[in-house]
C-alpha cells in the first residue's frame, strides 16, 4: 500500500495552470527524484502535497489519512497532525536566525509534539552527529556555511520523526563544493530507508539514490521510471532527451 | 529653595513618567493589532484602518488631545440642542448615543490625555510593526508550518522576536520622541512638569525651574538611548 498518494493534482495561480492532473504515489521506503525543466511545476507539486499550497482539484492521502479529496481539505486541527508526518527541506534551508542550532531543531518536537526537553535535546544531539555538525551545536545559522544550514535544516526535520522527507533543490543554493556534503547525508538517509522525494537538477545524485525517477514537463508527470530506463541513452522521449542533453555537455 | 522646588516639581515629573509608561503600555500592543488590520487580506478593513493611521499620522497630537477632549461635550450639547420634532427613527437613538458619550465626557483631562496619547502612539508603532513584520521571508513561516506548528506559534515564536530586532532602532526614536511629547498634556490642563515649573516664572520670576526640567528631560531620554543601545547589544547575537 503506498505510503503517499495524489491522484489527479490541479493547481492553478491564477489563469496559470502549473499542475495539469498530477498522480504519484510512493511505496513506504522508496526514493523518488524529480526532475523537469524550470517552471515545470517540481516546487509547486512539492509545496500541495503538504498544503504549503492549496490544491483546486485532487486528492491527495498520506498513510490512508486524507490530506485533500476532491480539493476539500479537513479542518485544521484535523490536518496538522496528518501533515507533521511529512518532513521538509527547502532550497534556501529557512533556518531561524534567532536560534541556536540546537534550539532550530528542539523547537517543533517541544513545542508541537511536547516532548520533554531533555528528552529532544539528546535527539537532536544524536541527529546533528549523524549529519556530522556535532561540533556546531550552539552555533547560530549565521555562523555556519551554506552546506552545514542546510544539515541543520535536514535534521531539524528529522527531528520530527517523519515518515516522508521531501526535498525541493537541496543542494541548489549552495557553492558546487559544498553540495557533496549535503548529497552524501540525504544519501545516507536513503540508506536507513526513509523515504523520499527529492527534487534535484543533480542527475548524477537522482542516478544514484533514486528508485524512481519522475520527470515532470508543464505541469504534466511525462514519465515516471527506473533511473536506468529515464537516463538511458536510448529513451524515446525526445523533451527527456533534449533535457538531459544539457547536463552532459 | 532647590528642595522646595524639587518637591513642586515631582508632582509633575510623576505625572510625565505615568503618560509615558500607560502609553507605552496601551500603545504597543494596540499598535501591533492596527498592524495586523494594514495587513489585512480583507481589502475593506485594510483600507479602513490604513484611512484611520493616515489621518492620525497626518494631524497633530495636539489637535487630536484637544479635539478628544472637547469633542464629545460639544457634541453632546448640539444634541440637546437639536429641536424635538427632528427626532425621527436615525436621530433619535443617534442622540442617545452621542449623549451617553458626552455624560463621560466631561471627563477625567487625564483619561483624555491617556486616549490621545495612545491612539496617536499606537498608529506610529503600528507602522513599524507592519515594516518589521513584512520584512520576515515567506520561508521562515513556512519552515514554521511544515513543522507542525500552528499560525499563533509561528508569529509569536519565529516571526515576533525577529520582529523586535528589526524594529528597535525606529522603536527607540519614537519612545524617545514620546517622552517629549507628553508635555503637550498641558494644553487641556494636565499638570505635567513644564507647567510646573512655569508656575515659578508667573509667581516669582524664578526661570531655573524651566532648565531643572530641561534637565530631567535629558536624563529621561539619556538613560533609554542607553537601554536601546543596550537591548540592541543583546539582539546582536545573530543576524538574519
Ligand atoms: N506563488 C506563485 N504565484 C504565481 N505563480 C507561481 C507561484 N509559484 C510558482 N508560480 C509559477 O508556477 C510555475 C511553476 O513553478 P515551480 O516553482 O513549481 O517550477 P519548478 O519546476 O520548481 O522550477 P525550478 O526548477 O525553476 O525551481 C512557474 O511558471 C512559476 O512562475
Ligand atoms: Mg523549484
Amino acid at each position: 500500500m503506498p505510503i503517499l498518494e495524489a491522484i489527479n493534482i490541479r493547481k492553478s495561480f491564477g489563469k496559470l495552470e502549473v499542475l495539469k492532473g498530477i498522480s504519484l504515489s510512493i511505496e513506504p521506503r522508496e526514493v523518488i527524484a524529480v526532475i523537469g525543466p524550470s517552471g515545470s511545476g517540481k516546487s509547486t507539486f512539492l509545496r500541495c502535497l503538504n498544503k504549503l499550497e492549496t490544491i483546486n482539484d485532487g486528492t491527495i492521502k498520506l498513510d490512508g489519512e486524507i490530506i485533500a479529496e476532491n480539493a476539500v481539505y479537513p479542518p485544521e486541527a484535523q490536518l496538522r497532525p496528518v501533515l507533521k508526518k511529512m518532513g521538509m527541506v527547502f532550497q534556501q534551508f529557512n533556518l531561524f536566525p534567532h536560534k541556536s542550532v540546537l534550539q532550530n531543531i528542539i523547537e517543533a518536537p517541544v513545542c508541537v509534539n511536547n516532548v520533554p526537553k531533555n528528552e529532544a535535546v539528546e535527539t537532536a544531539k544524536k541527529l546533528l552527529s549523524d549529519v556530522g555538525l556535532s561540533e556546531k551545536i550552539n552555533n547560530y545559522p549565521c555562523e555556519l556555511s551554506g552546506g552545514q544550514q542546510q544539515r541543520v535544516a535536514i535534521a531539524r526535520a528529522l527531528a520530527m520523526n517523519p515518515e516522508i522527507m521531501l526535498f525541493d533543490e537541496p543542494t541548489s543554493a549552495l557553492d558546487p563544493e559544498l553540495t557533496g556534503e549535503v548529497l552524501k547525508v540525504i544519501k545516507a538517509l536513503a540508506a536507513k530507508n526513509m523515504t523520499m522525494i527529492i527534487v534535484t537538477h543533480e542527475m548524477s545524485f537522482a542516478k544514484e539514490v533514486a528508485d524512481r525517477v519522475v520527470f515532470m514537463d508543464e505541469g504534466n508527470i511525462i514519465a515516471n521510471d527506473t533511473p536506468d530506463k529515464i537516463f538511458s541513452k536510448d529513451n524515446e522521449t525526445p523533451r527527456i532527451q533534449a533535457f538531459l542533453r544539457k547536463f552532459e555537455g | 529653595m532647590f528642595m522646595s522646588v524639587t518637591a513642586s516639581l515631582a508632582e509633575g515629573f510623576l505625572m510625565t513618567l505615568k503618560i509615558f509608561g500607560l502609553t507605552l503600555l496601551f500603545a504597543l500592543p494596540l499598535g501591533l493589532i492596527i498592524s495586523f488590520g494594514s495587513m489585512s487580506k480583507v481589502r475593506i478593513i485594510k483600507w479602513i484602518v490604513k484611512a484611520f493611521v493616515w489621518i492620525i499620522r497626518g494631524t497633530p497630537l495636539m489637535l487630536q488631545l484637544i479635539i478628544i477632549y472637547y469633542g464629545p461635550g460639544l457634541a453632546g450639547e448640539w444634541a440637546k440642542a437639536m429641536p424635538a420634532e427632528e427626532f425621527n427613527a436615525i436621530i433619535l437613538p443617534l442622540r442617545y448615543i452621542v449623549a451617553w458619550v458626552s455624560s463621560w465626557s466631561v471627563f477625567d483631562r487625564f483619561i483624555a490625555v491617556m486616549i490621545a496619547f495612545t491612539i496617536n502612539y499606537a498608529c506610529y508603532f503600528s507602522e513599524i510593526f507592519r515594516g518589521g513584520i513584512e520584512g520576515i521571508p515567506k520561508g521562515q513561516y513556512e519552515a514554521g508550518y511544515v513543522l507542525g506548528m500552528k499560525k499563533s506559534q509561528v508569529f509569536f515564536k519565529i516571526v515576533l522576536p525577529q520582529v523586535i530586532k528589526r524594529i528597535i532602532p525606529p522603536m527607540s526614536n519614537e519612545i524617545i520622541t514620546l517622552v517629549k511629547d507628553t508635555s503637550l498634556a498641558r494644553v487641556i490642563a494636565v499638570y505635567e512638569v513644564i507647567w510646573s515649573a512655569q508656575v515659578y516664572i508667573k509667581r516669582g520670576g524664578l526661570i531655573w525651574p524651566l532648565f531643572y526640567t530641561g534637565v530631567f528631560y535629558l536624563l529621561f531620554s539619556g538613560i533609554l538611548t542607553l537601554l536601546f543601545g543596550w537591548i540592541e547589544k543583546k539582539l546582536d547575537y545573530y543576524h538574519s
